[in-house]
């Protein structure tokens, strides 16, 4: 057979299966997609008003619609997927292509959960090796997929030297999840101990350095769950990295889990009892982990004979077996193998590992932090906390001191607020106020309890994190108020619970940030945080942080007066704390924040100014705030910070300079600020804050290119905006912020209907912002950029209506 | 008639490049090679073994392209060709079949497999093979993107390399035709 005949065969039209010619295809085509976009109530409305006069569209749309399956029986899709995924095996080299952004370069690991290997992010701003996981997809569906993504904010908030970052994350447009991880080279650290043979005091010095990274992941929620000597690798610098932290948890929720059991998961040596019993995970399970990492890095070998891998009886060997301690197997390993005599351990490193490893995770270390506290205590000859764990009246009493150690640590772990207050709480034990700290204990206690879990579990299983957000808020303001009803006198608590309550009162309601909407309880918060504040700079008016603190109060206080509706108040109490800042900013020397809150204060009144009608008035305080920004950009070491700031003032500034008339100065000043943007969010992809900055800037550079004229360089960014917004909001739909955004928007894209004369279109954009910004504002009633918001959309939706009824009884 | 892997990349490079004539000459010889491949395949079967045709035309590439002189756009093309190279050699197979089928011949050969990834499904190949007939007809474009996703096994980011639009334009083209598809299918079925 020829090559021509098979070429001939499909060109072979079938004229009586085509119902419908090309040009009507794509139309049909675009309406659909429109639509697919919609929800079912939002795709009605849409397609009544798209398909308003051709009952025929709406048939052929209808009847397309009407295929539509679920994500699993998409057969389809799934045919595609997998035709996708054989190539993709079968290529035993994928060298050369992209996931992403990023190009692979080789590969590195090959698993039941997926490949990883080493690319590079190759673009005009970023060039950096990273690892990329490319994980078999389970059967996971959409709220699978959700999870995934949350629970990959949170381990991109992870940023410790000590602990490779996660990068970046999603899955290609197949569904195909994948992770980028900093790529480290180094070796496994019983590798580079025995490697560089290391001393026992230098291994234990290198293993607190592990417990401080650990401490860390646990105080933002995050545990390993996967802790061995594979994931703490030892770069040529000799510095310890934690690879693959909550990994374990998240390929779990991909569904790849599903098909093996937690166990096949785990490295079995170092798996802790509740691991292998299926019991809930918490940070102890690290903590044990740690353990057998050091019982090897001390001795030489592992804790337990294991005869086999079968389950259950890997099982009863970890959970019921004593492990030898750790002196006397060096012994034995001496003679079984030939290594380099060790010296002989100390009996309290013997009683330190076997803390760490007990059966019952409550009798272990509370947190990594007293793990490696008593390390340290070892190494400087201190007596430890550890004890050979013989007489039950012992354990008896240890136990009660741990219940105490275990609740304050696990508070620590909760939020830093919290924790703050934790361990000022401590303090106060070892000073002896025993009446007062057993009640507060009592609280510290119950909230550890409720609020931990609760929260804990709140952040993993919800979509957003905003109404786990909302309980750590009431929660905390529970706790704080009980604790300043008896502060008393004690200066370094109140300063400690006027903080948290700011820190509370930013999260209820901050204009700018995500927020949760809670005016009131914000503007009270920040009240109870000045006066807090104004006694402590009372009581000692020298120092620089109390005053530079209640000034942020007041800040906060100002903006809540001023969005409430009284901009002349607002005005005045910003300008009263100028002479302050400028004398802290005079006399400051490495940390520069004061300097950064004079720049901002100025920035502040600029836009306060321009609000209020005073274009030239607002000039000049964003001048100013720019020359101070752009001083601190050249001798401020941390560029990300500078940049970010700089580029706030480019977009603010250019706001003003458009209001006086010059509209190509500010596409200038806007376009600076979003390249600016965009490198720093190519080099921090996950961080929300940026991500919010750049669609900002987005809108306002199609803002000024439309007043130029130029509508289609204009649609382009606005369309760049609404695809990032949408994004944003499918992470996290509750939040009030992304919604805001999501609607602003829409407007604009809108808008951008409008001018091109497609007013249907023009009028869907409007009524889904129309929508939202209802619900905003019913929300937070008191409001007024949201009353106004209101309005602004209610208008464009009449001037539409007016121009298309005028368009039909026209002439 | 170029049959080395340098003539194969010369040409692919010189398509990749514009040349719009490399591309006549280079799909016969894909064309043939593929056949090569999967008649290889039918005369030594092995028992369980699964033939794949993205896999196919995997290997295909391996064979013709020399990989250290093409780019990943190249490779892309190439991709793009096999994939609707394979999408003839599987339904002349699935229609010789049939028709063996239809003279009360046994059937034991292995392309089967690979009809049955779609069959297992109960995606008829030749329901399938007609509405894409269809489709080209509407949109061309559709149509290949179709094709390089079930018989290249491209995912939407090289389908989009290769067509040269972006993703975003490339899912929302991919999610329409499968509507599309699925209804031609299902009113065919009826």
């Amino acid at each position: 057979m020829g090559f021509g005949e098979t070429v001939a065969a499909t060109s072979t039209q079938h004229p009586e299966a085509v119902n419908i010619t090309p040009e009507r295809w794509q139309q049909v085509k675009s309406v659909l997609a429109e639509a697919l976009q919609l929800d079912t109530e939002r795709q009605r409305q849409y397609l009544d008003s798209a398909c308003a006069h051709d009952d025929d569209l709406r048939e052929e749309i209808d009847l397309l619609l009407a295929q539509q399956v679920d994500t699993g029986n998409d057969v389809i899709e799934e045919c595609a997927v997998d035709a996708a995924r054989l190539r993709l095996d079968h290529a035993a080299n994928k060298v050369g292509s992209r996931i992403g952004a990023y190009k692979i370069l080789k590969e590195i690991g090959h698993g039941g959960m997926g490949t990883v290997y080493v690319a590079e992010r190759d673009d005009e701003h970023y060039r950096q090796q990273v690892a990329i996981k490319l994980i078999n997809p389970g059967l996971g569906g959409e709220s699978i997929r959700r999870r995934f993504r949350n629970e990959m904010q949170i381990l991109a908030d992870l940023n410790h030297p000590n602990i490779a970052r996660l990068l970046d994350g999603g899955e290609t447009a197949d569904g195909l999840p994948y992770l980028v991880m900093e790529y480290v080279e180094g070796r496994p650290i019983n590798v580079y101990c025995d490697e560089q043979k290391l001393s026992t005091e230098q291994r234990l010095k290198l293993f607190t350095v592990v417990c401080d990274a650990v401490q860390y992941a646990h105080q933002h929620l995050v545990i390993h769950r996967d802790i061995k000597p594979g994931n703490i690798l030892v770069t040529h610098e000799g510095s310890p990295k934690l690879v693959d932290f909550g990994i374990a948890k998240l390929l779990d929720q991909t569904g790849s889990g599903a098909t093996m059991t937690a166990m096949s998961f785990m490295t079995p040596e170092y798996a802790s009892p509740e691991q292998v019993n299926g019991v809930s995970v918490t940070t102890a399970t690290d903590i044990y982990s740690l353990g057998v990492v050091l019982y090897e890095l001390l001795s030489g070998r592992l804790p337990y004979r294991l005869k086999s891998r079968v389950p259950h009886e890997l099982a009863k060997a970890i959970c019921d077996q004593e492990p030898e301690r750790p002196s006397t197997a060096i012994g034995r390993n001496a003679l079984e193998k030939t290594t380099a005599p060790r010296p002989r351990l100390h009996a309290d490193l013997d009683n330190i590992v076997l803390m760490a490893m007990r059966k019952e995770p409550q009798r272990r270390y509370a947190s990594a932090e007293q793990f490696a506290e008593d390390i340290h205590r070892h190494l400087d000859g201190r007596p430890v906390r550890a004890r050979h764990d013989t007489f039950t009246y012992r354990a008896g009493k240890f136990i009660r001191r741990q219940k105490i150690a275990v609740a304050a640590a696990a508070l620590v772990a909760a939020t830093l607020l919290i924790g703050i207050i934790a361990t000022t709480w401590q303090a106060r034990v070892a000073r002896a106020e025993r009446a007062r700290a057993e009640r507060r204990f009592n609280e510290v206690r119950q909230l550890a309890n409720s609020f931990v879990f609760e929260v804990h579990d709140a952040v993993s299983n919800l979509p957003g994190s905003t109404t786990a957000r909302s309980l750590i808020v009431q929660r905390g303001l529970n706790y704080l108020d009980s604790l300043a009803r008896d502060a008393g006198d004690d200066r370094g608590l109140q300063r400690e619970l006027a903080g948290a309550y700011e820190k509370l009162g930013a999260v209820q309601y901050t204009p700018s940030v995500a927020h949760l909407g809670d005016f009131e309880g914000a503007l009270q918060s920040h009240r109870k945080a000045a006066a807090l504040r104004e006694a402590l700079v009372a009581s000692d008016p020298s120092n620089r942080d109390y005053r530079r603190e209640l000034l942020d109060s007041y800040w906060f206080i100002a903006t809540l007066v001023g969005a409430q509706g009284d901009m002349t108040r607002e005005l005045e109490m910003l300008r009263e704390q100028l002479p302050v800042r400028h004398e802290l900013a005079v006399s400051e020397t490495t940390e520069f924040v004061d300097r950064y809150n004079l720049a901002g204060t100025y920035g502040y009144l600029g836009s306060l100014l321009l609000e209020m009608g005073d274009v030239k008035g607002a000039l000049e305080n964003q001048r100013e705030c720019l020359r101070i920004r752009e001083e601190l950009a050249a001798i401020d070491p941390n560029t990300a910070r500078s940049r970010r700031a700089l580029t706030i003032s480019y977009e603010y500034l250019g706001i003003v300079t458009d209001r006086a008339g010059d509209t190509k100065t500010a596409l200038e000043l806007q376009q600076r600020g979003l390249a600016m943007r965009e490198a720093l969010v190519a080099a921090d992809p996950l961080n929300t804050d940026l991500r919010l900055m750049l669609i900002e800037s987005h809108r306002f550079v199609g803002d000024m290119l439309l007043k130029l004229d130029d509508v289609e360089r204009a649609a382009e960014h606005y369309r760049k905006q609404l695809e990032m917004n949408r994004d944003m909001v499918a992470a996290d739909p509750l939040s009030a912020q992304f919604q805001t955004n999501m609607a602003v928007a829409l407007i604009k894209t809108g808008d951008i209907d409008l001018r091109l004369n497609r007013a249907q279109a023009a009028l869907t954009n409007y009524n889904e912002a129309l929508r939202i910004r209802e619900q905003l504002s019913s929300a937070s009633p008191q409001d007024r950029f949201a009353r106004r918001a209101l309005a602004e959309v209610r208008t464009k939706i009449e001037d539409v209506n007016r121009g298309l009824r005028g368009k039909k009884s026209g002439p | 008639m170029v049959s080395s892997q340098q003539g194969v990349t010369k040409l692919l490079v010189a398509w990749g490049d514009g040349d719009k004539a490399a591309l006549d000459e280079l799909m016969p010889v894909v064309y043939d090679e593929l056949r090569r491949l999967a008649q290889n395949y039918l005369s030594h079967e092995r028992p369980g073994h699964t033939l794949q045709t993205t896999a196919l035309v995997h290997e295909a590439y391996l064979r013709l392209v020399d990989q250290k002189s093409v780019n990943w756009q190249n490779r892309a093309q190439f991709f793009g060709i096999a994939a609707q190279m394979m999408r003839r050699i599987l339904i002349n197979y699935a229609k010789e079949r049939n028709a063996m089928k239809r003279q009360g011949y046994a059937t034991k050969v292995s392309l089967d497999d690979a009809i049955s990834f779609f069959e297992k499904r109960e995606l008829d190949l030749a329901a399938l093979d007609e509405a894409l007939n269809t489709l080209a007809t509407l949109d061309p474009q559709q149509t290949q993107i179709v094709e390089l996703r079930f018989f290249g096994g491209l995912t939407i980011e090289e389908v989009s390399e290769v067509l040269g639009i972006s993703p975003a334009t490339t899912k929302r083209e991919w999610d329409s035709a499968k509507l599309w598809l699925r209804r031609q299918l299902s009113t065919r079925r009826q």
